[in-house]
């Protein structure tokens, strides 16, 4: 953030259902949530935005970058729903927590009320490359962000949605030609895969992989990061 | 969670005992009973995830017309011993050739159903066996394997094989929220398992190391892969069948055998989900005996 805030205004939210941010029942398809943020940035009054997402957050840039106008739009680290060879990614191994969270209820019987530190911080272990980028106190905040009361379900609803948002991109088609896109992947985790699946939808997509990184492309790899969207959001 | 209305652990359909047999360094608990030793063959039933030896209470009192019944609980589940390792399904089969010989009455008709599928499978390309039925399930590496394993149906194999976490996410007190779910999850006709059959369940994956052992027996599938692999076919007299639930893996299971064998009948238990021998019993033991006479 600091050095990305020397080039632009930057605006950080929690989704909808994490953190600080509400916990409604519903509303947790991308669409929506995308939607959610449409509004955050409106209140700026300042034009449209660069759109940058990592992880379900990819996932709602993408479904803004579909919906609202944005400068950009770039994605970082995940598959999509519904894009490119959706249904053998999702069939990845790599991916089993997608059914567990879907699994209606499951999840936040075994995790909530004293094992979020558990599942959390293993969660987060297993897709570092490097795991001293998340350090313990990183830790206790993503611990203490899905803890508040409804905010672990919040969470869950994001993946159970996903046939939602399949549905939705689908019918979305291909983004605006005119949207300059990026995807980037850890090289570790999800590389320049990302880069063809956005293709399908963006054919001028730019992007390939973050060397040395796993999933979490912020954290693991700043600077590289920081480069790339600087040079890419011009 | 209360177990006070339940029949003891020690209670078993009538004229069955529960026995204790040490098989190398393991200690398995196993209930036999049915025909008395000598008169008939044995017929050895192999429980699965999550279950213990009660899974098959419903079959017992039929089949034991016919057979010397063993009906084990797997190393590492309910009472039997819960060592460190051993949980392959090659030692898993291993134990429990160890405990159909002690009845020195020669070979078992074996059964198995979810895991003890793949140990029946694992028990057939090791040891001689009367015949071998396999129950809705798969086996690591034969047949469709590779298809079933990127299959959302099973997306517990991924999670119970990571290391650890499942342990920690579900022991120590949320036990019968993950099982009850699981069953029901898998379950076609619910109201065949009773709350006093779920308790049963609960309890033998509560004992201390009981769900490390379970989890076991799924990170253990890479090398059931290679052992499966290195077993090639099974033996071409050997008679086998394969019996799906209408509802999960119906004549794919059957299929996946035929990948192994050119003497496979079997297909698909009409109105059943996953747990054939409580939502199906009857179909199941008349299956069983036009197969195994």
């Amino acid at each position: 953030m600091p050095a990305l805030g020397a080039d632009f205004t930057l605006i950080v939210p929690d989704l909808r259902g994490i953190g600080l941010s509400e916990r409604p029942v519903d509303g947790y398809a991308k669409r929506q949530l995308a939607a959610d943020l449409f509004g955050l940035v409106e209140t700026f009054g300042q034009g449209p935005a660069h759109v940058v997402g990592h992880d379900v957050g990819a996932m709602v840039a993408f479904a803004y970058g579909s919906q609202f106008p944005a400068r950009s739009l770039t994605v970082l680290d995940a598959a999509i729903p519904g894009l490119g060879d959706w249904d053998r990614i999702a069939a990845n191994p790599r991916l089993w927590h997608f059914a567990f969270h879907q699994k209606q209820d499951l999840a936040e019987t075994l995790v909530c009320g004293g094992r979020e530190y558990a599942y959390i911080s293993t969660f987060i272990n297993d897709r570092l490359h490097n795991p001293a980028a998340v350090s313990s106190d990183d830790m206790a905040e993503y611990v203490r962000a899905h803890s508040h009361p409804g905010a672990f379900r919040a969470a869950m609803e994001m993946y159970r949605q996903f046939p939602r948002d399949i549905l939705d991109n689908r019918h979305a088609g291909v983004l605006p030609p005119t949207l300059p896109t990026m995807a980037l992947g850890g090289d570790q985790r999800w590389g320049d895969e990302m880069v063809g699946w956005l293709r399908t939808v963006s054919p001028n997509a730019q992007g390939g992989a973050i060397r040395d990184c796993g999933h979490f492309v912020a954290e693991e790899q700043p600077e590289l990061l920081i480069q790339a969207l600087q040079r890419f959001c011009q | 969670m209360t177990f006070a209305n339940i029949p003891s652990v020690g209670s078993s359909p009538d004229r069955f005992q529960h026995r204790g047999l040490l098989v190398g360094d393991v200690r398995l608990n196993y209930v036999t009973g049915g025909r008395p030793i000598g008169t008939a063959p044995l017929m050895l039933l192999i429980h699965g995830f999550p279950q213990n030896w009660w899974s098959w209470h419903k079959v017992m009192p039929a089949l034991g017309e016919h057979y010397t019944l063993i009906v084990p609980d797997l190393r590492g589940v309910g009472l039997s011993d819960k060592p460190a390792s051993g949980y392959t399904k090659k030692q898993l089969a291993a134990d429990l050739h160890g405990l159909v010989n002690s009845f020195n009455a020669g070979p078992a008709h074996v059964v198995g159903h979810d895991l003890g599928g793949m140990v029946a499978y694992a028990y057939a390309w090791q040891f001689p066996l009367l015949s071998l039925s396999v129950l809705d399930c798969s086996m690591p590496g034969v047949g469709d394997w590779d298809q079933v394993v990127s299959d959302p149906i099973i997306w517990h194999f991924a999670f119970h094989q990571k290391r650890d976490l499942p342990e920690a996410l579900i022991c120590g007190g949320r036990e019968y929220a993950y099982i009850s779910n699981f069953i029901f999850s898998q379950a076609h006709i619910r109201a065949a398992l009773s709350a006093d059959d779920m308790d049963e369940y609960v309890r033998a994956y509560s004992h201390p190391g009981a769900f490390r052992a379970a989890m076991e027996m799924y990170r253990q599938f890479p090398q059931d892969v290679l052992d499966n692999r290195a077993a090639g076919r099974l033996p071409p007299d050997l008679k086998v069948l394969g019996l799906g639930a209408e509802t999960r893996w119906g004549p794919r299971v059957a299929g996946r055998l035929s990948a192994v064998s050119d003497n496979v009948q079997g297909g698909s238990i009409a109105d059943s989900g996953h747990f054939l021998s409580e939502e199906q019993p009857e179909l199941l033991v008349k299956a069983l005996l036009d197969f195994c006479k």
